[in-house]
């Protein structure tokens, strides 16, 4: 293929170079005797398509675009009247396969319509050439040398077949090019001028066809002329719509490789984001990046990002081996094939880098999140418990309770008033002690009262430690929060007393969106180990918890957590 | 004297309902939650109503929410919550608006017929009751300086007579 690459140019030139001074000698060349600029412009047109087969991607598409620049100016032999009548009509049917070489190479997105449009060209083609031959001369007039594949005496049958070919290429180029629309639709802005280029160019060729079945074609008569101008200017322009973009993607290259070069140690994340924005000048460009742990993809903070393809905004994906490493959301005017073409291997390589580091922070951001979920799963859980005990056990032991006193009364007078008094006070002991369970397990005047609530319960409650609260927020936070709070505050009070301290402190404020709480008491540190289990959990919600040593002897016990969760 | 009761555990309801009519208080309806209870209040006009702190449907503090529309709605009907908790904040916020006719009852204080009609009777009299164990605990709490500490242990007895809420003639009596 890459040698067929470089024979395309020598090979159609030569093709060119023998066919453009016969046509140039020619007085009665359809065209080229009325003026010499149009026979300039049908060689300039050769050239553009030469180019075209050049700069687009090889195969059968390739090979057609090349064929038809190669032998773009045979159908003006068909007037070579001097020279050999096979030529002439050979030169003839040839203006019935070009449009379908041209449909082929650049309109064609599936086979059938290949295979559609080879099958118009050639049955108009072979039509004209084994059956019709309008160059026939029976009587020898002007040229004796006749066509020798002809089979006459067809010539009307030949005629309908003709017309079969040109309605067959004619409806299958418009199928052809309805289908690559509709599969177009979202980056056609991008391929419209080349969609244009070369619908101009096979309409310029197909035309003159069909209206060749009905009005003989004189090249005077203005219809054609259009036609043929239409032709060679839509071959010119899709060459230069090609040359353009193929020189948008070599300057687009050479910015990224110089940034390549410009990145000289890994750059910071979001670094390379911005760079490729300033070299693309796009600067909505996105980068977000695979996070295959995770399923989804996230910022280079390793937040999840979704794509945002609002209004004409459009998502590029960059691969390595088939795996996704990051996706571009840039605006219609930049090309993403052309942005993913242009990546050289060291912005390829800064790019997983960042990959790698976003993919590592997202995975860490879950794994916080995962944490407080398990600290609020804890918490609701044993609210669910204190439910439980309260709306079951703690129930049936009061009204236990009622039943033993109301059977207590009428025993009364069977003289054992010692065994329903024991049962009695049985019951109370039980009921005090559910409640001191339940609260344990979770204390109801948390939810419902709040932090402040709380602890001021915590306070009272206090027989033998005087704990004193200053002003504590007044706020209401979210559950895991308030709990990690509570059970923080009861710890630290827990182990005060346990250290023999004389007096507690209890305060608390709001400060950049965190919650501080100190709990100060006057005993010496110790290990406090109460305190300190509790510091997962803290973690857990992003917190921190340290017991310092006051410079009076005594202990501070800090606590701080981020209000959001 | 008229009561209703609104409790979401049938056998509570009932017990207390027996319970109450050996003293001579008649049970006029009962209600498994706070909207019932609402309704019942609204169409028999009791001289009060018993609440449990805790009803569906979020089993929280709807006891303490409906009485204290019952007491803005019906001033003339008296409350009685019924809770299972000692924390001071539920009785403040039940009594902190208008302290007159309202009373915060531990729970299990419904096995003593006495306490409970004695309460029952303070609230529809006007008073504000608070359970014992409350106001001991408050009293009992652990202060840097207490100023408790300079009262007498008589002059305690009958600070702890007032902070239940009972009258200057009860607290006589009772002394």
């Amino acid at each position: 293929m890459r040698a067929f690459r470089l024979l395309v140019w020598p090979l159609g030139l030569g093709l060119l170079a023998l066919t453009a001074p016969l046509t140039w000698r020619l007085p009665d060349t359809t065209y080229g005797g009325s003026a010499w600029w149009l026979l300039w412009l049908e060689v300039a047109a050769a050239f553009a398509l030469l180019t075209v087969a050049l700069l687009r991607p090889l195969g059968v598409g390739g090979l057609a675009v090349a064929v038809s620049g190669a032998t773009w100016l045979v159908p003006e032999l068909a007037g070579w009247t001097s020279g050999p009548a096979v030529v002439s009509t050979v030169a003839d049917a040839w203006s019935h396969l070009l449009p379908a070489l041209i449909v082929i190479g650049l309109l064609a997105s599936s086979r059938a319509a290949v295979v559609l449009v080879a099958a118009g060209g050639l049955l108009g083609a072979g039509a004209r050439l084994l059956l019709v031959d309008p160059f026939l001369d029976p009587d020898c007039w002007r040229r004796c040398d006749h066509n020798p594949v002809l089979i006459t005496g067809m010539t009307g049958a030949g005629r309908w077949l003709e017309a079969a070919g040109v309605v067959l290429t004619a409806s299958a180029t418009l199928w052809a090019a309805g289908v690559s629309m509709a599969r177009g639709r979202g980056r056609l802005l991008h391929e419209l001028p080349e969609f244009v280029g070369a619908s101009v160019l096979a309409a310029g060729l197909i035309a003159p066809a069909v209206l060749r079945l009905v009005r003989p074609e004189a090249a005077t008569h203005p219809a054609y002329l259009v036609c043929f101008l239409l032709a060679q200017a839509g071959a010119v322009a899709l060459a230069l719509v090609l040359i353009r973009d193929r020189l948008g993607q070599w300057r687009l290259s050479r910015r990224l490789a110089r940034l390549a070069g410009a990145l000289e140690s890994a750059p910071p994340p979001g670094a390379l984001a911005g760079a490729l924005r300033d070299a693309v000048a796009d600067h909505g460009l996105q980068v977000r990046y695979w996070a295959p742990a995770r399923g989804i993809y996230v910022n280079a903070e390793g937040e999840s990002a979704e794509s945002t393809t609002a209004g004409d905004r459009q998502v590029t994906l960059v691969t390595r081996r088939g795996q996704p490493v990051a996706a571009f959301t840039h605006s219609e005017g930049v090309s993403g094939n052309r942005l993913d073409r242009a990546l050289g291997a060291a912005l390829r390589l800064a790019l997983e880098n960042d990959q790698l580091r976003a993919a590592a922070l997202a995975e860490l951001r879950e794994l916080q999140l995962s944490r407080s979920r398990i600290v609020e799963r804890a918490q609701l859980e044993r609210r669910r418990l204190e439910r439980n005990l309260h709306d079951g056990a703690q129930q049936r032991v009061v009204s236990l309770a009622l039943l033993v006193r109301m059977l207590g009364q009428r025993l009364n007078g069977d003289g054992q008033p010692g065994l329903a008094a024991r049962a009695e006070a049985l019951t109370r002991a039980t009921v005090e002690e559910l409640r001191r369970v339940a609260r344990g397990i979770y204390p109801a005047v948390l939810a419902d009262a709040g932090l402040s609530g709380a602890v001021l319960d915590l306070a009272e409650s206090s027989t033998d430690l005087p704990v004193s609260l200053d002003t504590l927020p007044p706020g209401q936070y979210t559950g895991p929060v308030e709990d990690t709070a509570y059970l923080v505050i009861a710890a630290a009070i827990a182990e005060a007393r346990r250290s023999d301290a004389t007096q507690v402190s209890v305060s608390g404020h709001e400060r950049d969106g965190r919650l501080v709480i100190d709990v100060r008491d006057d005993a010496a540190p110790g290990r406090r180990t109460a305190v300190t289990e509790l510091a997962d959990q803290v973690r857990a919600l992003a917190g921190e918890i340290m017991v310092e040593p006051e410079s009076g002897g005594g202990t501070r016990v800090r606590l701080e957590l981020p209000c959001g969760w | 004297m008229r009561v209703v009761i609104a409790d979401d555990a049938v056998l509570i309801r009932s017990g207390l309902s027996a319970l109450l009519a050996e003293a001579g208080i008649e049970t006029v309806g009962q209600a498994a939650d706070a909207e019932e209870l609402l309704r019942l209040v609204s169409r028999m006009q009791p001289d009060a109503a018993v609440i449990d702190i805790r009803m569906p449907p979020t089993h929280s503090d709807e006891g303490i929410l409906a009485a204290r529309r019952i007491r803005t709605e019906h001033p003339r009907v008296a409350v009685l919550v019924l809770s299972q908790y000692l924390d001071s904040s539920y009785a403040i916020r039940l009594a902190e608006e208008n302290p007159a006719g309202v009373g915060y009852l531990l729970k299990d204080r419904i096995a003593h017929a006495a306490t409970l009609t004695d309460a029952l009777h303070r609230v529809v009299a006007g008073e504000c009751v608070v359970d014992p164990a409350i106001v001991s605990r408050l009293l009992s709490r652990a202060r840097r300086h207490n100023p408790l500490d300079d009262l007498t242990a008589r002059e305690r007895e009958v600070l702890a007579l007032m902070a239940e809420g009972r009258s200057n003639a009860t607290i006589c009596r009772v002394l």
